[in-house]
């Protein structure tokens, strides 16, 4: 049998019907957007991580120390590239694969005209091992596995500067580590990037680690070494363990370090998130602040009544702080139960966001955890409690014979 | 009770005061009320409309303090209590009956009349307070009513249900304002021929605030009050 404050809270709660069935509403509606909206950005930011880290970056990096900080991608700050090295790399427990990269500065030309472009030098066939998602961004053309050992793929603002097309030529001279000058020719053979989405740098290329290294005379070096994990959520874990393992001459760093600009962009989206939810819950936590103000004014006979008997402040406090707690936590519940089934049937099925502009259009799994839904539970019960308070605390604080003599 | 105690009023009012403030006009409630009652007793408190009967029984009944003058209840000063101890002496020692009944409507007979004794610090276990619950709805005529709630039951049963619920705490004071107000007139003499018959059967002193002359046949002392004033105390009279 439930405790008698308990009892008569829940009945009044189902006493005034329609007004408990707004306000309930109201924070239903809360709970079940903020979980809804949750889960919907958890999937996309789970998305724009694994673009990141299944693209790009990988979940690890290795770089000689210093490499990261220095303002021009030095050449002299290389690595060695050899599979002996990259062997010691992958031994490491929770290690799947790495793959050397080179990122240097060099002069495409075609057509007379010479322009300045930054280029990324990979082993075609290791990088997609790392990154298996590193293709995804080839919109024309063939990937560099698919092309002879002199191939390059260009941003389109790229060739466009070059006025060169597809299946064309260009040469791509850049200084070596010593400063003499290269040049060797390259065909061009895929369109880098989404049409209609501009690129962070604008020139760019991308062309076979063993022609760069024959262009930089770097036989056998890379400036960049990424490592993919069986789980890249374990890089902070691996990290401290391939550091030790290569030394301080080394420098590792985890997709976070190396692409701080995602964990911002995740962090602006959660602020906007907390904000709208936050607006959401406190629309909602006022009506519950007016349904109880109605209750204590309809109510201030029965409170004198109680107090006759001999209830004491504390306990009409508690009855009316238990009333609009029950509110917030059965709206509460019934929001979190439908947003959380929207999460979990999206969650299964998948989102299909077509993006304008975009190639292929963003798949997003929404997923919420146990632990917001039961924060947010915590928060609705709780601020139902605080918005009631100031209500409970009027009820509580009146004087019997007034309260007696209410009408 | 014990001898010592049966020789001592249980109410003892000195030069009682209540003012009320009306914006900037004092209006004056009870001007300088003295009254004793002792246990067992049955009182009626006469008087006519804005007399000062309510706000007697409300200072009496610990529901508002006077604005001077002395209250004793069973030999302690009660005037300098806290709400709460004021709560405690009401929950177990005084019980009070109004006109408008004054029940939970959320609540059904028996829990109107056991909730007194649930908001206890030390609650009794629920199957004897049931028990009990069970004997006094019975004893007052609402066995066949246990399970309603006070909206499907008329003034009289109540009237019932409030006085059941003043009696479950074994008080050892029944204040009742004027309680058969809201009822017809047979049922008006069969709720005050339960009040005294509980007066007699159980010792409860009864307190009784009414301006119809027709209750006060059935009182043992009857104290007329007007204008904030005790004017008269009548003598004991058969009832």
């Amino acid at each position: 049998m439930l405790p008698p404050l308990l009892r008569i809270a829940f009945r009044n709660v189902l006493r005034n019907r329609r007004r408990s069935l707004i306000t309930f509403s109201a924070v239903f509606l809360a709970l079940g957007i903020m979980v809804s909206i949750r889960g919907f950005l958890n999937g996309l930011q789970a998305t724009i991580r694994e673009s990141v880290v299944l693209g790009q970056t990988g979940a690890l990096q290795v770089h000689r120390t210093g490499f990261l900080k220095s303002v021009s991608a030095s050449l002299d700050l290389s690595i060695p590239s050899d599979d002996a090295f990259l062997a010691k790399i992958t031994a490491i427990p929770g290690v799947k694969e790495a793959t050397a990269r080179i990122m240097f500065g060099g002069m495409p030309n075609a057509n007379d005209v010479s322009t300045a472009a930054l280029f990324t030098a990979m082993d075609p066939r290791r990088e997609l091992t790392v990154c298996p998602r590193r293709n995804e961004m080839i919109y024309r053309g063939k990937a560099l596995k698919d092309s002879g050992p002199a191939a390059a793929i260009l941003s389109p603002e790229l060739a466009a500067s070059l006025g060169i097309k597809l299946g064309q030529k260009a040469t791509l001279l850049t200084g070596d580590r010593d400063g003499v000058m290269n040049a060797l020719d390259f065909e061009f053979v895929g369109e880098y990037g989404q049409p209609g989405l501009p690129l962070p740098d604008k020139k760019l290329g991308f062309v076979p680690l063993a022609f760069a290294q024959e262009l930089l005379r770097m036989e056998g070096r890379a400036t960049e070494i990424a490592v993919a994990l069986h789980r890249f959520e374990d890089a902070e874990k691996v990290k401290p363990v391939l550091q030790a393992t290569l030394g301080p001459e080394y420098e590792v760093s985890t997709w976070h370090d190396v692409a701080a600009y995602i964990d911002d962009a995740i962090a602006t989206q959660n602020f906007i998130l907390n904000l709208i939810a936050g607006v959401f819950l406190f629309v909602a936590l006022l009506g519950i602040a007016n349904t109880m103000l109605m209750s204590v004014l309809e109510r201030t006979r029965e409170i004198g009544t109680m107090m006759s008997v001999g209830v004491r402040r504390r306990q009409i406090l508690t009855l009316f702080l238990l009333e609009a707690s029950l509110l917030g936590l059965a709206g509460g519940v019934l929001g979190s139960i439908a947003g959380g089934g929207f999460v979990l049937y999206y969650g299964h099925k998948g989102m299909i966001l077509p993006i304008p502009g975009m190639l292929a259009p963003l798949h997003v799994f929404p997923l919420v955890s146990a632990g917001y839904i039961l924060f947010i539970l915590g928060l609705a019960a709780g601020g139902a409690a605080l918005a009631a308070l100031w209500p409970s605390v009027r009820a509580s604080r009146m004087r019997p014979v007034e309260a007696l003599s209410a009408v | 009770m014990t001898q010592t105690e049966r020789g001592k009023p249980l109410i003892a009012l000195q030069d009682i005061v209540k003012q009320y403030q009306l914006g900037k006009t004092i209006v004056p409630a009870l001007q300088g009320v003295d009254l004793e009652v002792m246990r067992g007793e049955f009182t009626v408190v006469m008087g006519p409309s804005g007399s000062g009967k309510s706000t007697l029984l409300n200072i009496i009944g610990c529901l508002d303090s006077p604005t001077s003058g002395t209250y004793q209840f069973a030999g302690t000063e009660v005037g300098n209590q806290d709400f709460d101890k004021l709560a405690e002496l009401r929950n177990r020692k005084i019980g009070i009956i109004f006109q408008s009944f004054n029940l939970i409507p959320v609540l059904n007979v028996i829990e109107n009349v056991e909730f007194p004794c649930l908001m206890r610090k030390d609650p009794e276990p629920l199957t004897s307070l049931r028990a009990r619950v069970v004997k006094l709805c019975e004893d007052v005529g609402l066995g066949p009513y246990m399970k309603h709630r006070p909206d499907e039951l008329s003034g009289g049963q109540r009237q019932r249900v409030a006085i059941a619920r003043a009696l479950i705490t074994h008080p050892e004071l029944v204040l009742a304002d004027e309680p058969t107000a809201n009822l017809d007139s047979k049922t008006s003499d069969q709720i005050i021929a339960l009040m005294q018959q509980l007066n007699q059967r159980m010792g409860v002193t009864f307190i009784f605030s009414t301006h119809d002359p027709r209750v006060m046949q059935h009182a043992k002392r009857v104290v007329h009050i007007a204008d904030g004033k005790i004017v008269e105390h009548s003598p004991q009279v058969a009832a």
